[in-house]
Formats: C-alpha cells, sequence, structure tokens
C-alpha cells in the first residue's frame, strides 16, 4: 500500500491517475512543516473523500504549552473532522489526549519518532498507537527482522521516497536573520562551509526550524529488498517538489514490479534533476554509524585502574578501582591504543608508606616512573 | 523554602568527584556504554559503583545516563550490560527512549528519570512518562521556569529543568545532522556539532553561523526556579573541564543557598561574574523565559571566550603539602589561585613546587604530579588569572 502526501487539491488528480487511495495533509496551525500554506476546507475533504479511502493529517510538531492550546482549538473547531481518518504524531504523549478526544480517529507516529528498535516499537503499541513509520536511520536487515518479530496485527510502514528530515528546531533560525511576518515560510538552500557542494534544504515555518539531508531518501533500486517487507506501507514524501516530482515518485513506486531496471533508473535520473538532489537510499543498505558507536574501550573489557600522572626520570602516579594482591601483573591500554606491560615492583602512597601486601583502591599510588606509560592510561589485568 | 537540587555532570570519575564536593546535590554520569558522550572518559562499573558508594556517604545522588536513542542491533547488548551493572545501588537511569526505559525496567530495578533528550514540551507527554514508570522529567529546553511549573502541577511528577551550559539549537534529540554528514550518529553519541558550522544562505549569498547558540546561563532567574517549586535545576556538561564543573557548582551551590537564606539581598552578580571567566560562547537565558528568539544565536561567532586558564587539580592534602596534577605547563612565577570546596572566595597561592622525588621546579609539564608546599584542600582547583 502506498502512502502520500499532498499539499493542494491541485494534486488530487496525479493521485487519482495512479490509483493512490491513502494520503497524508498538512494544516496550517496543526501541522509544523508545510512547504505551502494551504488551508483544507471541509469541502476540499469531501472531495478529497470521495477519491481516496484514508485521510490522516500531519500533527506532526513537539508543541509547548501555547501551541498545544491552539491546536486544540484548531481541532475542536474544524468542521471537517468527520473526513479525518486518523493523525500522525511525532509526540507519543498526545496519543493519550488525542484518543480522548477523537475516540475514532487512528493514531500513526512519524518517521522522526526515533522508532529504531523492536523494544520501542513494542511500547509504543502499547501505548495505543495503531501504526509507525520507521526510522529512516535504521537499515534493511533491521528492519526485516523487526518485521519478522511483528504481530500482523501491527501496522509498520517504511519510508520509501522524498527529502530527509535531519533537524527539527524550536527556534526560527532563518526568520532571526531573514524578519518577515511571523505567519511567513521561509525556505532555502543552504551550504555548509566545511561540506562545499552540498545543497541542504532550510524550511522555517511558525513553529520553527527544519533543515533536510543534502539527498533524498529513494529506495526504488532496491525493489528486490523492498519485497522481501512488502508488506510493509510505503511513505512518499514530494513535499517542497514540484508536481511532476511526485507524479513520477508515484510512477515508479506504483509500477515498480514492472519496471526494467533501465526504466527505473530513468525515473530515479528524472527524480534527481527535478529536486537538485541525489537519490540514495540513505542507511537502508547499512548503517555504518553502528560501527563508530562500538567502542574500543568496551572491547578491552572493563578497566581495573587508570594513571593519574607520568613523569620520565621519577615516579608514575596510578589509581585502582578493584582491590589487587602486590605484586600485580597489569597491561595499560595508552590513550593511542598502544599497550604496555605495568607490573610495578616498589607502590608508595603518595606520602611515602610503603605498600607491601595488597593495593587499596581508589587512593593514588606511585611507583617507579614505567617506560612508554601514557597519562590517562587504563589499567586491565594481562590476561583480558 | 525548599531548594532545587543541582544536577551537575559527570564526565569521569574525578570530575563527577569534584562536583560533589563543590556542592551538587547529584551528579549525572555515562558508563563505558549507551550514553550521549562517547567522547568523554565516563565510568567503568567499578567507578560507578565507587561513586555511588561516595555520594550516598554524603547523602548525595548518582544517576546514569542511558539516554542514547539505540538501534535494533544494539539490543542484545544493552542486555548484557543492565545485566552487569544491576546491582549497582545507582539512584536512577536517564533516559530518552521509550524501548530503552522498557529494557531498563525488565532487566534492573532503577528508577526512570525522563531525558530532556525526548524533548518533553507538554503535560500531555509528561503524563505519559510519568505512565510508563518515570519518576522525574527532564523538560524540554524549549519551555520556560513557569511551563515547567505548570506541567509539574498539573501531572504531579518531579521536574528537572536545565540552568546552566551549552545548549542544542534543535530540539534536543532531533538532530541527525551529523548522521547523514558525518556517518556519526548524534544520537548515539556521535554528534560532530554541524549546528557550529557556518552555512550561507542561497537566498542570499551570506554566510553565517545561523544556529550556533550561545550557552544557558539561568543564574539571575534562581528565584524563578524556587517560585514555580522546580525540583532540580540541571548543568550540562560532560564533555567539560573540571575548572569548569567545580566552578560551575560552586557559584550555583552559593547563589540557591543564599537566595534561600535571604531572597531580597540576592544578588545574582556576585555569582554570574565568575561563570563568564570560564571558557563560553557567550551567553543567553534561551527560554527560561520567553521562547528563545534572535539574541540566543551567535550568527558572528569566532571563538570562545575564557579568562581564567585552568592549571591542574590537586588530588590529595598531606599535612602542609599538597599533590597537584597539572593540566597546562605552570611556571614557579605564575599568579596561581586555589578554588577549593566550601571556600566561597579563591586564594592565592605562592607556588612553591618539587618534583615527587623532592627536587625544587621552576617549571612543570602537563600532566605531571608535582609536591605544592601548600596546605590546598583535596578536590581544589588551581587556576592562572
Amino acid at each position: 500500500m502506498i502512502i502520500t502526501i499532498i499539499e493542494h487539491p491541485d494534486q488530487l488528480p496525479i493521485i487519482t491517475r495512479h490509483s493512490v487511495r491513502h494520503v497524508i495533509i498538512d494544516m496550517p496551525g496543526w501541522s509544523v512543516r508545510p512547504h505551502r500554506l494551504y488551508n483544507w476546507t471541509p469541502n476540499d475533504l469531501q472531495q478529497l473523500f470521495q477519491k481516496t479511502d484514508t485521510i490522516w493529517v500531519n500533527l506532526d510538531g513537539l508543541y509547548t504549552p501555547p501551541e498545544l492550546t491552539l491546536l486544540a482549538h484548531n481541532l475542536h473547531h474544524y468542521e471537517g473532522m468527520d473526513h479525518i481518518t486518523g493523525f500522525r504524531i511525532h509526540d507519543i504523549g498526545l496519543a493519550t489526549w488525542l484518543h480522548h478526544q477523537f475516540p475514532n480517529h487512528r493514531i500513526h507516529l512519524t518517521p522522526e519518532t526515533s522508532m529504531h528498535h523492536y523494544a520501542a516499537i513494542e511500547a509504543a503499541f502499547r501505548a495505543g498507537i495503531h501504526g509507525i513509520t520507521l526510522s529512516p536511520d535504521i537499515s534493511y536487515s533491521a528492519i526485516r527482522d523487526m518485521c519478522q518479530r511483528a504481530p500482523k496485527s501491527w501496522s509498520l510502514e517504511l519510508f520509501v521516497q522524498g527529502p530527509i528530515l535531519i533537524q527539527y528546531a524550536h527556534r526560527r533560525f532563518l526568520h532571526n536573520l531573514l524578519p518577515q511576518s511571523p505567519d511567513t515560510i521561509i525556505k532555502t538552500s543552504v551550504t555548509d562551509a566545511e561540506l562545499p557542494g552540498r545543497l541542504f534544504t532550510c524550511l522555517d515555518t511558525p513553529f520553527g526550524h527544519m533543515m533536510f539531508a543534502h539527498f533524498h531518501r529513494c529506495l526504488a533500486m532496491h525493489a528486490d529488498k523492498l519485497q522481501a517487507v512488502s508488506h510493509m506501507n510505503w511513505l512518499i514524501d514530494a513535499r517542497g517538489e514540484p508536481e511532476p516530482y511526485l507524479d513520477t515518485a508515484l510512477t515508479l513506486y506504483t509500477q515498480l514490479d514492472s519496471l526494467s531496471v533501465d526504466d527505473c533508473i530513468a525515473h530515479v535520473n528524472r527524480l534527481a534533476a527535478i529536486a537538485n538532489r541525489p537519490q540514495k537510499p540513505g542507511f537502508f543498505l547499512s548503517n555504518n554509524t553502528d560501527m563508530d558507536w562500538r567502542n574500543d574501550r568496551i572491547q578491552a573489557g572493563e578497566p581495573i585502574g587508570h594513571i593519574i600522572a607520568t613523569e620520565k626520570t621519577g615516579y608514575t602516579l596510578f589509581e585502582l578501582h578493584e582491590p589487587l594482591p602486590f605484586p600485580c601483573d597489569l597491561v595499560c591500554l595508552n590513550t593511542d591504543k598502544t599497550q604496555k606491560p605495568f607490573a610495578p615492583t616498589s607502590v608508595w602512597t603518595l606520602d611515602d608508606a610503603p605498600i607491601e601486601s595488597s593495593l587499596p583502591v581508589f587512593t593514588p599510588l606511585k611507583c617507579p616512573s614505567v617506560p612508554g606509560i601514557q597519562f590517562k592510561g587504563q589499567l586491565y589485568r594481562k590476561d583480558t | 523554602m525548599v531548594k532545587p537540587a543541582i544536577v551537575a555532570p559527570g564526565g569521569s570519575l574525578e570530575k563527577a568527584l569534584i562536583a560533589l564536593h563543590f556542592g551538587a546535590d547529584a551528579v549525572y554520569v555515562g558508563a563505558r556504554q549507551f550514553s550521549l558522550r562517547k567522547s568523554a572518559t565516563n565510568l567503568s562499573n567499578n567507578e560507578l559503583r565507587h561513586l555511588c558508594e561516595h555520594a550516598h556517604g554524603m547523602n548525595k545522588r548518582v544517576y546514569l545516563a542511558l539516554n542514547s536513542f539505540p538501534h535494533h542491533n544494539d539490543t542484545p547488548a544493552i542486555i548484557a550490560f543492565l545485566n552487569q551493572i544491576r546491582d549497582i545501588p545507582l539512584d536512577a537511569c536517564i533516559c530518552a527512549d521509550i524501548g530503552m526505559v522498557a529494557l531498563i525496567q525488565a532487566h534492573t530495578p532503577f528508577a526512570i528519570h525522563a531525558s530532556t533528550q525526548a524533548s518533553i514540551s507538554n503535560a500531555y507527554s509528561a503524563a505519559y512518562w510519568k505512565s510508563i514508570g518515570a519518576s522525574r522529567i527532564v523538560m524540554a529546553r524549549e519551555l520556560s521556569i513557569a511551563e515547567a511549573g505548570e506541567i509539574k502541577k498539573q501531572v504531579g511528577i518531579s521536574v528537572e529543568q536545565f540552568i546552566h551550559g551549552a545548549m542544542c539549537s534543535s530540539f534536543s534529540g532531533k538532530c541527525t545532522i551529523s548522521n547523514v554528514t558525518a556517518g556519526r550518529d548524534s544520537n548515539r553519541g556521535g554528534c560532530v556539532q554541524s549546528c557550529r558550522h557556518q552555512y550561507t544562505l542561497a537566498n542570499n549569498g551570506e554566510a553565517y553561523h545561523i544556529m550556533n547558540s550561545k550557552d544557558l546561563m539561568g543564574l539571575h532567574h534562581i528565584p524563578d526556579y524556587f517560585h514555580h517549586h522546580i525540583d532540580a535545576v540541571k548543568i550540562e556538561g560532560r564533555m567539560k573541564s573540571a575548572l569548569y564543573v567545580a566552578n560551575a557548582c560552586h557559584q550555583y551551590r552559593m547563589a540557591i543557598d543564599a537566595y534561600a537564606q535571604n531572597p531580597d539581598a540576592f544578588n545574582p552578580t556576585i555569582y554570574s561574574d565568575p561563570l563568564t571567566q570560564v571558557s563560553n560562547r557567550g551567553f543567553t537565558s534561551a527560554s527560561l523565559d520567553s521562547p528563545a528568539g534572535a539574541d540566543s544565536i551567535d550568527t558572528d561567532w569566532n571563538g570562545y571566550t575564557q579568562s581564567w586558564d585552568f592549571m591542574g587539580i590537586v588530588t590529595q592534602c598531606y599535612g602542609d603539602r599538597s599533590v597537584l596534577t597539572t593540566k597546562q605547563p605552570l611556571s614557579a612565577t605564575d599568579s596561581l589561585w586555589a578554588l577549593s570546596p566550601n571556600t566561597p572566595a579563591m586564594t592565592p597561592i605562592t607556588p612553591s613546587i618539587e618534583s615527587m622525588t623532592g627536587d625544587r621546579l621552576d617549571h612543570v609539564a602537563p600532566n605531571r604530579a608535582v609536591w605544592l608546599n601548600d596546605a590546598i584542600p583535596a578536590f581544589s582547583i588551581i587556576i592562572r588569572k
């Protein structure tokens, strides 16, 4: 099932042409990241309702108390609520309130809710959530594993195409620099002085600042992997792009099973040209930040002490975290990752009381200078 | 008058102990895994246990930050880690991820504090976290003190709010710029601080540090924290120096105690001036009073400001001599001062320095231990003005 976001009634013919029956809309004063301010009237929703199966509204903010008051007012005074299937929320805390206020509406978590692992997803469904769009930061293997474990009743969704939101701030950075009416939406591309050539889109709305990745997420070239998780819904987000982008994206994903590789490439290239952004799988294939997360110090096991200070021709000062019989045979893992043996034969407290049997914990001790030992080195048992 | 507790950063065991001795009521620390400050020294399990024993002996608390957003493949290691630490007498774990909460509850007896990384910004969100077992909420940076106090009243939960230190420009936990630009996960301890970079706008071709937040200083708002019954105030900075930690704890301890003793005579400037002497990016009260505006961003930023140099830490005091571990090159002719626990004003010291073998020294390199022929209390910070 494909679900997409439409920004204006003018886009209705596009989704109808592609037989897309599930749509999401943004509403001014409700949704935090519309690129176009269009206030969907109940009449608009009536027309949309006739052409679709479900209509969702983005309530995708982390709302402060005054914003929430405004949102509650807007929701209660909107006459088209009967046509709305449910809400897409970012703040899971809103679920209870929305359930209470609108018991017939469904609740779905947006990709920005940071649903990265099974325990988090399980906790969200326990809170009464009806569906979740998984974070774009997790890779295919984790998605597949979670899908295999998930009950069939869970509605899980995969963000397959569109700009990736990489920052959401309450402060209005662009509005600070380019003052306009508070209701005005400001949009521009920016380049990072340290990463020349990459164009990041920034969007400033009454709810804050959003920054998007320099590439668009595009999973179309990985149809084999998408088929393995084919029971998931596919989310296509074309907000901020001209209509041909939405049209091309819907063509690509509705026909993905039947398109030749060359046709698929042609469509992806067209998306790249329209958006002026590379189309990439992002972290879908693998997430190398998982490797950065692994820590050398963890792999070395639990340190039992550390070096406080060193003198080349005097003393080495150290401290232990576990009581040890003396003499002892240790290894020092230096900050430059070199390893040196550390097996002092004479040890004193700093006021020169000799230690003869066991070494006390969390007490600075000194021993004759040990070559190659560095300040902040970590001490380990030799057998680890 | 109930004082808000001071919750201070402990980037290492040494810094955590310094925070406690300079007046913090609690410290938050990272273990070697699953905290958001991967580059901090952090604490081994043995160090964590020792810190808890030391803090509890002072009637103070230790909170373990497990406030990253782990990925699916991290789960087995998290469970193994939780089983390793379940017997350490921690006072709470600080979490941002609801799945992490579930894992902690399944494998340990620890209380849960909701991290500011969860960006809890309204009463419904706070109530949800309470419903899943959180006993305290560290409020989103985007809230005012009055709003935090109102949420506490509505939800009936302990609240903690930041009072000092560096700030994310975005909602905490809602930035993944580092992930896509540097291959480092900002929500798993790898943030490269892209928000500090200079960006050129296509609109006008101008380059600015468009989202470079100034540092938070809430010292002048201490009366508001009292008035709105905020349970705890938090100092940011597990990556910061021992000088920063000692000075921030010292000034806020004295300021909060002074206000509690005599609100009418409270003069915040006495305490805020020393805070400006240690490395900072300029200060803002951010959203403590009203939503942070343009003046909370330093678009033309060109470096840190500081006027004190951090020279070393006194690790032990034996009679009339003390052991100093140096952090910078130090000379016997330097104008040195000691910032000591339980001593309101800094005291000048005459640097008479000897090596550990008793040789008189005129100069000392960094990362050395030397004798100072002066009785200076342990945990004192030595600075050069």
